[in-house]
């Protein structure tokens, strides 16, 4: 095999894509113990120094969580111990048969006598549970009547085979010209692509492996900035924005970021550790969530956002334009 | 980075530690986590994997303490801990990963077994490997930063700079050979 092409099956392995024909034909050259073999274990060690070297774990920080652990193992350690030698002592003094039925009995008439004495806290306790019982029947009917109630927030337009659209707690099955509603989950499973158009006319294209929610009101869209405006949750995957003359803005969250359009078009990509924010035109406001760093952003340039809330800058062409 | 250990206040520190002091043994983890973090990141990719087997390592040394002679080297006694939580892990990792990421680290865990390779030299490694990332290009330096620091996947930073996957990794496999070769030139002075 060619070195760049054990590079490429390298790189597949560690964002864990690899094929299985692929991986057992890396796995072949890593035993074979001659000079590609040695050199896969260079690369595999420099990629985790480098991985290391941004590790942002400090000593200190290191040292103290590891203190925290130790703190914390020897205790449950003990308590196990102290637990097995209790059970052992109680096994060793269990009473005989005739002794059991004995205790049995005065149990039963203890147990009597205790609940003479604990009736009146029982009724209360019934009481309790009737009240928590009536206010679950009342969440749920106002969690059903909401459902009754949504509005229309979308309508699909093209659909694929791997969509799945999730309403409450069950699947609906998905058609061309459906009518969307706040609070649906749209996840497409596997490769494959789903256009729908919002009430303020965006256009959203997910594409493979995608998984969203139309109008999530979370805390962070509680914020007065976003308010009352078509909103998007991007869970994980790759989607494709077109706001053309759109009347209202399109508030876009991620796990790490939020993004408010106003016109133009944008590509995202979300996953747990990043978001990457493509503006092929127009202008945005983007803001983490981590942090609650803003920047106006304008067309032709990439932004990512990491999970620590940093944004970084890149040009189209991949040259960069700025650090965090 | 750790700071450089003095023998005899180190030696003191371990007698406290056998002795059930933790803070002693905080002060000997501060001397060796960082070379062993650094020795444990030449085997698994995951910063986070990393730093957990470091812990686990210094949780069982701190453990069996009494066992050790502090007249001994106790880096290369906390090293061999380490390497056999690294093997452990391996084999834990079957758990949870696909069929076809399992074949490959089980091939990697035959050939770490077979390394005998224990050499001490990741500190200095680790600081050179620093300043050379920091040598590099504004490009090339956010190129690595993209792909190891944030771990995108090779593909998504491909795809969002209009690029093939292959020519993207073919770009970093460049960069890391620029980068082995300024660390071998920075440790041979």
């Amino acid at each position: 095999m060619k070195i760049e092409e054990i590079n490429c099956l390298i790189d597949a392995y560690q964002d864990g894509d690899i094929e299985k024909s692929d991986a057992i034909k890396l796995a072949d050259v890593i035993r074979s113990g001659g000079s590609q073999s040695d050199w896969i274990m260079r690369e595999l060690e420099i990629r985790g120094l480098i991985a290391h070297v941004f590790d942002e774990t400090s000593p200190s920080r290191f040292v103290s969580s590891l203190m925290a652990r130790f703190r914390a193992e020897p205790e449950s350690e003990k308590f196990e111990q102290d637990f097995k030698n209790r059970l052992g002592e109680a096994q060793r003094s269990r009473p005989t048969h005739h002794h059991e039925e004995i205790k049995r009995a005065i149990n039963t008439v203890g147990s009597a006598t205790e609940a003479d004495a604990r009736r009146p806290s029982q009724q209360r306790s019934i009481k309790i549970w009737l009240w928590v019982i009536l206010c679950a029947v009342i969440a749920v009917l106002v969690y059903l009547l909401s459902f009754l109630l949504n509005r229309e927030v979308a309508r699909l337009n093209e659909s694929s085979r791997g969509l799945h659209v999730f309403r409450g707690n069950s699947e609906v099955v998905s058609e061309k010209n459906m009518a969307l509603f706040a609070g649906d989950r749209l996840s497409l499973l596997g490769q494959g692509e789903v256009k729908f158009i919002l009430q303020n006319q965006s256009q959203v294209m997910m594409l493979n492996e995608s998984s969203l929610v139309l109008e999530l009101k979370g805390d962070v869209l509680k914020r007065s900035a976003f308010q009352n405006l078509t909103s998007l949750f991007v869970e994980k995957g790759y989607i494709k924005t077109d706001l053309n003359g759109t009347k209202t803005p399109l508030v876009i969250w991620t796990p790490h970021a939020v993004l408010k359009m106003m016109e133009g078009q944008c590509e995202i990509r979300s996953s747990e550790l990043s978001t990457m924010i493509k503006l092929i035109r127009g202008k945005a406001i983007l803001s983490t969530l981590l942090g609650n760093k803003t920047r106006n952003l304008e067309g032709n340039l990439t932004f990512l956002v990491n999970d620590a809330g940093q944004i970084e800058e890149h040009r189209l062409n991949g040259e960069s334009t700025n650090g965090k | 980075m750790s700071e450089t250990p003095n023998r005899d206040e180190e030696r003191a520190y371990l007698i406290n530690a056998q002795k059930g002091q933790v803070e002693d043994f905080g002060k000997i983890v501060q001397l060796y986590q960082a070379r062993l973090r650094a020795y444990a990141a030449r085997f698994v990719y995951s910063n986070d994997d990393a730093v957990d087997l470091v812990q686990d390592a210094f949780i069982e040394a701190f453990q069996h303490l009494d066992r050790f002679d502090v007249d001994k080297d106790f880096g290369a006694w906390i090293r061999v801990i380490c390497r056999n939580r690294i093997f452990n892990f391996y084999r834990s990792q079957k758990i949870r990963k696909t069929v076809s990421l399992d074949l490959i680290d089980e091939a990697i865990q035959e050939i770490v077994e077979k390394r005998g390779d224990d050499s001490d030299h990741t500190e200095e490694r680790l600081q050179a490997l620093k300043g050379c990332i920091e040598k590099l290009g504004t490009e090339q330096r956010e190129l690595v930063e993209m792909r190891y620091q944030d771990q995108i996947p090779v593909k998504d930073i491909a795809e969002f700079q209009g690029k093939s996957a292959t020519a993207l990794s073919m770009k970093l496999m460049r960069i890391r050979d620029q980068l082995r070769v300024c660390v071998e030139r920075t440790l041979k002075g």
